[in-house]
């Protein structure tokens, strides 16, 4: 689903992110691990289209994102780390308008934001003014913006941070209703607990080098998540 | 076209939300009443517009070029506008926080740009309207009315805003193509804006001077308007002649405008964004420093990163030191040009009296302008919450604001002194006063600006423009500074010939000494009882 070779961008001096190589498969849910600043946001930003990079490639579904922009994000969806959302717009206003990018029909955008916007608690709220959302009800306004069009592949940049304890649960249930009908998620993180829990893959990023991919069940072996990080950031 | 629609729609939206906070702090929902409020806005400034073009249009019909008066009406509204616009326009394309919702979403290049040229086109439509429609009026009064010359200045008014939008699109994209593969952008920014300004100015004083003598000895548009403004030139002869063809050429010239900056955006928005987004880490070889501060020196260090960091406020404020020191120059050449040719001791008594009262004059009403503290609030944001919550006193954080602002006017205010008292040295009475009533007068506008700002925050914002141009307490404070710098000034001239007889303007030195002093207590006692429950309100 996708399949990013060699990717390498350079921040003037600093490369955040050193000729990585990654491949995401459907029906997979990868962690994308790595201390602040390792890359993980380049990362995210490059393969949603948001970036431009010096070297590389990256292929959403065969899509390649420079050559075929609009092709390849109408199959995907990315959430920011710290959503930027019209504020002065309601939060029905604002689902609407992704939902008219993504040429969503009357029918299934009612039916799915209703079904995502209920379950993460937000249904209530929709028609309140973004500016008078707290941080959390934000972060499930952009989530629920991401998963209307039924995306085939999910980038998420720490997407449970200021998600109250039943929203949270609700979304690793989403998330894994995702993958079973087939999407790939790929999402950064630093709560390893949960990444351990509920990821099929992990890819460990430190100063812009991949330094372990794969399963999680291979890459860590008989060790925690954690023990295993910090032995590769102590490296 | 649909994803054009809702995105123009949003964007307008975004625009009448920005209109509505800037009139007053409740949210409106009520359209009617938004629409009331600015008309009744947009009605005072047009009126202010009239007075200023009425000033030009007499002189005009008295030279008999009255017809004339469309062109320097439009030439001083392309200035006015495009200082409107300088920070607008740039930011609206370059650097906007919505470019990552966006670029993430499947939307089209020209789908995005063309929603931000239309709200673009809208908004400086609105302000180009309060501006050009005095010019039009004062044409009309001095000139023959007929359906013909009328439907064409009604529907030129659509067609007058492409001009600025073509400048600005290529201003953004100049400064942001530069910037964005810089390491400083900030710096470099602020100096393109100067400069920018600065070239407006330039330019503005150029061609009215070049223009003027053109058009009352040759009675026709100067060549240099013909080349540089060519839409005026058509519009003007096409209404005065009734010239069907010359209008033809004038909507011809500004789809030509149109066409031109949305191939502008369109081919650099991406790429810019993309640059302006990933910024150039320069590792500092300087040890670091783990040097000690007071919390007063700490939170003085703060204001001045924050506002050095923002090319906008940099840009805003500075222009007003920056004028400050050019006026002191151009005052104190002219005294001295004129004294020379005076010949009797009592008219350079006279002219020397009255040009140094002026001269303090003009600058206390022009210090109102700079202060930093009328923003300095609302351009914290969310950040307000960790200054709430240091254990630093109101005092220490109020009081790190205003000697900011205080410092940061009156140090080019002496320089601007120095040049001014060297150029022509009246009294030592007089120079005193002159940097004690400044002083006064800078530290009372920088406590009463964040009084106003403590009052009217804007918290949230979407670009630092909304608060460092627009803002509801930087319109407050600029009319109070005006008012306040205005008055003695008003009684100056209501009673020149005793204030000018001996060394009776001394008591105006007085005068003016007691109503900064009473201005700065009033200030400081509204800070001391007002100032920190506003503060403990605002989140």
């Amino acid at each position: 689903m996708l399949n990013i070779k060699n990717l390498t961008k350079k921040y003037g001096e600093k490369v955040a992110v050193d000729d990585l190589t990654l491949q995401v498969g459907s029906g997979q849910i990868w962690a994308f691990i790595g201390h602040n600043g390792a890359g993980k946001t380049t990362t995210l930003k490059a393969v949603a289209g948001i970036i431009e990079y010096e070297k590389g490639e990256i292929l959403v579904d065969d899509i390649n994102i420079k050559l075929n922009p609009i092709e390849a994000k109408n199959i995907m969806a990315y959430l920011p780390d710290n959503p930027d959302l019209y504020e002065h717009l309601k939060g029905i206003d604002y689902l609407n308008f992704i939902a008219d990018v993504y040429k969503i029909n009357k029918d299934k955008r009612q039916e799915n934001i209703e079904k995502y916007a209920k379950r993460l608690a937000i249904y209530n709220d929709l028609k309140a003014p973004i500016s008078s959302y707290s941080h959390g009800m934000k972060q499930k306004l952009a989530l629920v913006s991401a998963l209307l069009h039924n995306p085939k592949l999910l980038l998420l940049d720490e997407p449970f941070v200021g998600l109250d304890p039943k929203s949270s649960h609700e979304f690793k249930e989403i998330m894994n209703e995702f993958v079973k009908g087939g999407a790939a998620i790929f999402y950064s993180t630093h709560v390893l607990e949960v990444a351990e829990k509920i990821c099929t893959h992990v890819a460990i990023i430190k100063k812009g080098k991949l330094v372990a991919s794969g399963e999680m069940a291979k890459i860590r072996g008989m060790k925690s998540l954690e023990k295993l990080f910090l032995e590769l950031e102590n490296e | 076209m649909n994803n054009v629609l809702s995105l123009t729609k949003i964007y307008i939206k975004q625009f009448i939300a920005r209109l509505a906070s800037f009139i007053t702090k409740k949210k409106i929902q009520n359209i009617m009443l938004i629409i009331f409020i600015f008309v009744i806005f947009a009605s005072i400034i047009a009126s202010v517009t009239f007075q200023f073009v009425w000033g030009f249009a007499m002189p005009l019909k008295a030279m008999q070029a009255e017809k004339f008066i469309i062109t320097y009406g439009l030439i001083i509204s392309v200035f006015l506008s495009l200082m409107i616009v300088i920070y607008e326009i740039p930011e609206h394309f370059y650097k906007n926080k919505d470019y990552q919702t966006l670029a993430s979403l499947p939307l089209r290049n020209w789908e995005v740009v063309t929603a931000k040229i239309i709200t673009a086109y809208i908004s400086i439509f609105l302000y180009n309207l309060i501006i050009v429609l005095p010019s039009f009026i004062a044409y009309f009064i001095y000139n023959p009315i007929s359906v013909l010359a009328i439907t064409m200045a009604a529907v030129s008014l659509l067609f007058l805003p492409m001009f600025i939008l073509l400048v600005g699109c290529i201003l953004g994209f100049f400064i942001h193509l530069i910037t964005s593969r810089l390491k400083n952008k900030t710096l470099f920014s602020t100096i393109f804006m100067f400069l920018f300004i600065i070239i407006i100015m330039g330019v503005s004083f150029l061609s009215s001077a070049q223009g003027l003598p053109n058009i009352f000895v040759n009675g026709e548009t100067p060549l240099a308007i013909k080349i540089t403004l060519p839409f005026i030139y058509f519009l003007n002869t096409a209404i005065t002649d009734g010239n069907v063809f010359f209008f033809i050429y004038f909507i011809l010239i500004n789809f030509a405008y149109l066409i031109l900056a949305i191939w502008v955006i369109s081919v650099t928005y991406t790429k810019i964004n993309s640059h302006l987004l990933t910024t150039k880490v320069k590792i500092s070889k300087k040890p670091i420093s783990f040097e000690k501060q007071s919390p007063f020196s700490a939170m003085l260090k703060k204001e001045s990163k924050s506002f050095f960091g923002s090319s906008i406020w940099t840009v805003n404020v500075l222009v007003g030191p920056l004028m400050i020191v050019v006026l002191a120059v151009v005052f104190g050449i002219i005294i001295k040009v004129e004294l020379n040719n005076l010949a009797t001791p009592t008219e350079k008594h006279f002219l020397m009296n009255m040009m140094s009262i002026m001269y303090l004059g003009i600058i206390s009403m022009l210090v109102g302008m700079c202060t930093t503290t009328t923003s300095s609030i609302s351009m914290e944001s969310k950040k307000i919450q960790i200054l709430k919550q240091l254990p630093i006193s109101f005092n220490t954080m109020a009081f790190s604001k205003i000697l900011f602002s205080f410092l940061l006017i009156y140090i080019p205010l002496i320089i601007a002194n120095v040049i001014f008292l060297i150029l022509n040295y009246i009294s030592i009475f007089y120079a005193i006063a002159l940097f004690v009533i400044q002083a006064i007068i800078v530290f009372a506008c920088s406590v009463m600006g964040l009084v106003i700002n403590l009052k009217f925050p804007k918290l949230i914002w979407k670009k630092e423009t909304e608060v460092v141009k627009q803002g509801a307490s930087l319109a407050i404070s600029l009319l109070l500074n005006i008012f306040i710098g205005a008055l003695p000034l008003v009684l100056f001239f209501s009673f020149t010939t005793w204030f000018m007889s001996g060394n009776n303007y001394l008591w105006f030195l007085l005068i003016l000494l007691v109503w900064s002093t009473v201005y700065l207590v009033t200030a400081l006692m509204l800070l001391k009882y007002k100032g920190k429950k506003l503060f403990e309100k605002v989140c």
